[in-house]
């Protein structure tokens, strides 16, 4: 799959992020989006949208051409880092050390951006804490890359790196023992004391705003070496300040008439994962500032997992958040509303695109090499379609296992095909499960529960409802797997992963559904798990007294439909048979019923729904006969893993309007739905709409 | 591929603001490099000589380095003005420009070139030999044939007219009275160049007298009479003719010398019954024969057919020759006609061939026809004249007085074409000479003094203590050069008016004198004719015309 795949409006000449950036990936001047005041961007989209590879590509297309930093905010590489001098560093000021740094090296028009104001407060964070003499200096080297200016670099910034850090290391001469810590108190005095005299001024005016400073520099840095050694919000809000310092050095680098004449398009920060702590807390604070008016010019754009992150989720407001969809519209005109909440005012929530079936199209094409069974391929094409919802990874994934075109009587069948992951095949089913789910387990996942994410969510993919999953969790079959974790939290997790929720399915997302059914049924001749859990639910409900429910009128209409995918037909039949409403009173609950009921996965093994459809096998009456053959009708109409089934659509009607016929008071309700749902069925439409089948039409 | 070299490009030429200029300035570098290479190489090829370019296959350009235009005649008369220049240059100096077509096409033009510029150095030789400064240098204007490329000389004149090194101060030569002739005078003048008009005798070249002190041309002077007082003056030494005697044939091409002689020959007052209407012919240019002999073919028929017995010729003396030859090969026999016509025809004598002229005497010898015209100068004029003066006196008085007394009107320009005369043989004597010179065409003669008044003109306007009048004072000059400012002349005394014109400047009536069998035919001095009738006042004040 090509890494441009349904970003083409997106990264091509004059789309959104050229505009952004100023320059096209070509490096020709773009007409500027936005600004002076620039939203930050968020990607929003679950798993598998490519927000990841977007973001790289941003990194790798634009990065020669405009200073772009690319920083993954779960990458635990910063922790790490920071643990080495854990009181002058933290995971997020090594974020930012590797923006500073790479915008350092950066080697287009302009050169080098150096971060002054960074450094000096990095510098001073590092002069206040207790170092040995040796651990400050190698401290202070560390940082002093920063400084490289740019073939733009104004003298003012040579007179300041000379000055400042020569003299500082000059004053730190006399810092010889740990014994001496209080000398480098005294070493940072002079140090600040410098800085007043030297005249770094930008330096100077930026740590000057700092709460509390008054307009002294000194005093500023020490306020923020001081918030620092704290925990907590003092530390986030020095670790902030930090942020907006490099953001000035970077608007700093980019101002001035050197910078109009050699720089070009605007600098862009790049957060991956920015729902993980380190890119939550640089995005919180950069939306803070600008919010309170401290602008600047870098691009800021982040991937987000929600529709609507949670810190923006409770902000009270009375506008909506700013949205783009690129693939159904043009850029919008963003505007600060001072009405969309603090934080929510300075975002662009952007949903990442999903690929059109023309897309899906050419990738089948491309890997089945122009394969001339066209009836096969269209096939391929619905089952990839219906599967993957159109979500980027797992077109590429289910293209790659549909690519020998294998004969499908149940979209499932494809999930047991192989796609090469890290140079071995594997059935598509791990692959995309390890990819979409084991590799991106919730941020906020306990450790202890990371190794049993998937296999509970595997149990659950037979679950409806949230009473359905508390039930399954609290079996004692599966008590042991649950290790603890209940229903409510995995439908947490799941949610602040960016999985869709769906009123009807616990696993809200239709393909994520199917590829953890795949797995709870194994091969086809198992399926003894499987079994158990519809099991476990058909004995939850039928158990409890015969009540409302939600999703299937009552809680014995819910244990049918587990019992027939676990146990048959026969309990369903006789039910349907046993409340058929001959005279007309209760018909629609009835044929609402029926739906439910017949919305039950196929349990595997040989189909025989057609057969059955045909020529009734239950021993009844007429009735009894009929409805057998009716529901194995609506059942195969509703299966939604399979192409529409033209045939059990008329058969359906059919025997609604035998119905019909023969019972006069329900008549009615029974023509109604024979019309309503024969039309449905034929149009490719689901019979019963909900959340996860909303998105898309059915395909081919 | 394309692509990819086009954003390299761009990266490496326009990527940044800094980049742009660098790139505008080093495309500027290089594009100008560029133009100064091609105008250079453009420029040296076509270069002819120093000053002179090539254009539209003609030299045009001002030279004074002894560059002859590629003409053999005017080779060594270029050559000695070269040296006299070369003479001058380390000495304060003015230059005057004589602006003429240097490259004719025949042979006749070219011998004509050769009389004017053999004028022209012998005014700059005997100027630069009396006292009197500054000195002169002398430069050749080539306008291109027919004047037309004027427009790429004027320039460079005026230019040299402001340039200490050249000190251009007047413009003379001028031999052809045509539209591009007026329109670099035009050019010229109103560029504060003076220019001194030697041959063209166009009244559209001159400016009208006026009482307020406004004229055309601001800084014009011209030495020679307009075709209106040459036919005032043929006609007044004429006598009167009776208008069936007279037939005016003309050319109808667009050519203000043409055109000016034939409205000045309307003009003429004549008595007695009409005679034929005006006769037309249309020529291709100044010196092309064309189909012109065919059409003159009916027209004679015609004039032998009436009781005319004058002809006034209002056209070129190339159509002349044509219409001469017509005429004595049609049979008119039983008359005898006079043709009068323009100065151009003192040009006559070069194209007739012997053949012409054995064709214009009959079987016995003797001129078919009277050929007439009033030239602007006849080096015999002014022996004759003083000849005639003295046997008039004897007549008179019965006493034959001396020459010296006759009056200073024939005698100064007897006196000044005597020392042209000695002039001429010390130049000829001295070096390779200037080329065969004769004076019966009056070219020289009246070149010399075109030049020789506008180094007079200069010389009397520069103020004392400077090297050099400017441009504006030798144009105020001109009005200033009358009695005792005169300028002695060759052709006569030049007395000039306000308006700059030659007041009542004698002219020479001449005839073509067939001459003897196998021999070339001469002209003739007939008379002097005075435009006002008169004789030019001995003190050459100007009079007031009423």
């Amino acid at each position: 799959m090509s890494r441009e795949l349904g970003f083409e409006g997106l990264v091509e000449d004059g789309g959104f992020f050229p505009r952004l950036l100023g320059r096209n990936a070509r490096g020709r001047d773009e007409k500027p989006l936005y600004g002076p005041d620039l939203p930050v961007v968020l990607l929003t989209g679950g798993p598998g949208t490519g927000k990841q590879r977007l973001l790289e590509l941003l990194r790798d297309r634009f990065g020669r051409k405009v200073p772009v930093a690319y920083v993954d905010c779960a990458d635990d590489q910063y922790a790490q880092e920071a643990d080495r001098q854990a009181s002058c560093r933290s995971a997020a000021t090594e974020a930012m050390y590797g923006v500073a740094l790479r915008m350092s090296e950066f080697e287009g028009p302009g050169g080098a951006l150096p971060t002054p104001r960074f450094f000096a407060g990095m510098a001073a964070v590092a002069a206040g804490q207790r170092l040995r003499r040796r651990e400050l200096e190698q401290e202070l080297a560390r940082y002093r890359v920063l400084l490289a200016s740019g073939r733009a670099g104004g003298r003012g910034l040579g007179r300041f790196t000379r000055n400042v850090l020569t003299g500082y290391l000059s004053a730190l001469a006399g810092v010889v023992a740990p014994a001496a810590a209080p000398l480098v108190g005294a070493a940072l005095t002079e140090f600040l004391e410098k800085l007043e005299r030297t005249g770094a001024e930008p330096v100077r005016a930026a740590y000057g705003d700092y709460p509390g400073a008054a307009g002294s520099a000194a005093t500023g840095l020490r306020l923020l070496a001081h918030e620092f050694q704290q925990d907590g919000e003092e530390r986030r809000f020095a670790e902030g300040f930090l942020f907006r310092a490099l953001r000035e050095d970077l608007d700093a680098a980019y101002s001035g008439l050197g910078a109009t004449l050699t720089r070009v398009g605007r600098p862009a920060v790049l957060l991956q994962h920015a729902n993980w702590p380190v890119g939550r807390a640089l995005l919180e604070s950069a939306l803070g500032d600008r919010a309170d008016g401290h602008h600047d010019g870098t691009v800021l754009v982040a991937s987000e997992r929600m529709a609507e992150p949670l810190f923006l989720a409770d902000e009270p407001r009375s506008e909506e958040l700013a949205r783009y969809r690129p693939d159904h519209e043009e850029p919008p005109a963003w505007r600060r509303l001072p009405a969309r909440g603090r934080a929510g005012q300075g975002v662009l929530l952007l949903r990442m695109p999903l690929l059109t079936t023309e897309h899906i199209q050419q990738q089948l094409q491309r890997h089945t090499g122009g394969a001339p069974e066209a009836t096969r391929r269209r096939r391929a094409q619905g089952a990839v379609l219906r599967l993957s919802r159109r979500r980027p990874r797992m077109v590429q994934r289910l293209v790659e296992a549909a690519g020998e075109l294998p004969e499908l009587d149940n979209d499932r069948e494809l999930l047991d095909e192989d796609a090469v992951f890290e140079g071995e095949p594997h059935p598509v089913r791990d692959v995309l499960l390890t990819e979409l789910v084991l590799r991106q387990p919730p941020e906020n996942l306990p450790v202890a529960h990371t190794g049993r994410w998937l296999d509970v969510l595997t149990q659950l993919s037979v679950a409806h409802t949230g009473d359905c999953a508390r039930a399954l969790l609290r079996s004692p079959e599966l008590a042991e797997i649950a290790g603890g974790l209940t229903a409510d939290e995995v439908r947490r997790y799941l949610r602040e992963s960016g999985w869709p929720v769906c009123e009807w399915h616990f696993i809200g997302d239709f393909g994520l559904r199917q590829l953890l059914m795949s797995r709870l049924h194994g091969p086809p001749e198992d399926g003894a798990d499987w079994r158990r859990n519809h099991g476990l639910l058909h004995a939850h409900y039928r158990d409890r007294t015969d009540s409302p429910d939600r999703g299937f009128g009552t809680t014995a209409a819910h244990a049918l439909h587990h019992d027939l995918v676990a146990g048959g037909p026969e309990s369903a039949v006789r039910h349907l048979a046993a409340t058929f409403p001959a005279g007309g009173v209760g018909a629609e609950e009835w044929c609402d019923q029926l739906l439910a009921l017949a919305h039950a996965p196929w349990p595997g093994g040989r189909d025989e729904r057609h057969e059955r459809m045909a020529v009734a096998r239950i021993e009844g009456g007429r009735l009894e006969r009929q409805l057998d053959e009716l529901l194995h009708a609506v059942w195969l109409c509703a299966e939604r893993t399979r192409p529409p089934d033209i045939a059990a659509a008329d058969r359906m009607v059919k025997l609604l309007g035998e119905l019909a016929r023969e019972y006069a008071g329900a008549a009615p309700v029974l023509t109604d739905r024979a019309e309503g749902w024969g039309r449905r069925a034929r149009n490719r439409q689901p019979l019963r709409p909900c959340s996860c089948a909303a998105d898309i039409g059915e395909g081919s | 591929m394309l692509r990819t070299v086009a954003d390299r490009l761009y990266e490496n030429l326009w990527a940044t603001l800094l980049r742009r200029i660098v790139t505008c300035v080093l495309a500027a570098v290089v594009g100008c490099g560029t133009y100064v290479l091609v105008s250079w190489l453009t420029v040296e090829a076509r270069t002819c000589a120093e000053g002179v370019t090539e254009s539209g296959g003609e030299c045009v350009g001002v030279n004074g380095s002894g560059y002859s235009f590629g003409v053999a005649e005017t080779a060594p008369v270029a050559r000695r003005i070269a040296e006299e220049n070369r003479r001058v240059e380390k000495r304060p100096h003015v230059t005057v420009a004589v602006m003429l077509p240097l490259q004719p096409d025949s042979r006749a033009e070219r011998r004509q070139l050769r009389s004017e510029l053999q004028g022209a150095f012998l005014a700059q030789y005997r100027a630069n030999r009396e006292p009197g400064k500054p000195l002169l240098r002398l430069v050749l204007a080539n306008p291109g044939k027919d004047y037309a490329r004027q427009g790429e000389v004027v320039p460079d004149l005026v230019r040299m007219s402001r340039s200490p090194r050249h000190n251009l101060r007047a413009v003379t030569g001028f031999n052809l009275s045509l539209d591009a002739t007026r329109d670099a005078v035009r050019s010229l003048t109103d560029q504060q160049v003076p220019v001194l008009v030697a041959r063209a005798s166009a009244d559209a070249l001159a400016n009208r007298e006026s009482d307020d002190g406004t004229y055309d041309f601001k800084g014009l002077a011209r030495i020679i009479p307009t075709n209106e007082q040459q036919a005032h003056a043929l006609a007044d030494f004429n006598g009167s003719r009776t208008d069936r005697q007279t037939v005016l044939v003309r050319d109808t091409r667009g050519d203000p010398y043409v055109r000016s002689l034939a409205r000045a020959f309307q003009r003429l007052p004549e008595d007695g019954p009409p005679g034929p209407d005006d006769m037309t012919f249309t020529s291709e240019g100044v010196a092309e024969p064309g189909d012109v002999d065919n059409q003159f073919r009916p027209t004679v028929n015609t004039i032998c057919n009436s009781g005319a017995d004058t002809v006034y010729f209002a056209g070129r003396s190339t159509h002349l020759r044509l219409f001469l030859k017509r005429l004595a090969q049609e049979a008119c026999v039983d008359r005898k006609f006079t043709v009068v016509s323009g100065s151009d025809a003192a040009s006559l004598e070069y194209r007739m061939t012997r053949e012409d002229w054995a064709e214009l005497r009959d079987g016995s010898g003797k001129p078919r026809m009277t050929v007439q015209y009033a030239a602007p100068a006849h080096p015999d004029a002014w022996s004759t004249e003083v000849r005639r003066w003295q046997e008039k006196e004897k007549k008179r008085t019965g006493e034959k007085p001396s020459a010296e007394k006759a009056p200073r009107s024939l005698r100064d320009p007897l006196a000044e074409l005597g020392r042209l005369r000695e002039d001429i043989a010390a130049v000829q004597s001295s070096g390779e000479g200037m080329g065969p010179s004769r004076l019966s065409d009056s070219r020289t003669m009246l070149v010399h003094d075109g030049v020789y008044t506008a180094v007079e003109g200069i010389r009397g306007a520069k103020p004392t203590g400077r090297a050099a009048p400017s441009t504006e004072q030798v144009g105020r000059r001109w009005a200033t050069m009358q009695a005792g400012n005169r300028v002695d002349g060759t052709s006569g005394r030049i007395c000039l008016t306000k308006a700059g014109n030659p007041y009542d400047k004698p002219l020479a009536v001449v005839e073509l004198k067939p001459g003897a069998k196998d021999a070339r035919g001469t002209l003739g001095f007939v008379g002097l004719a005075w435009p006002t009738g008169e004789r030019q006042p001995e003190d050459c004040v100007v009079r007031s015309s009423d």
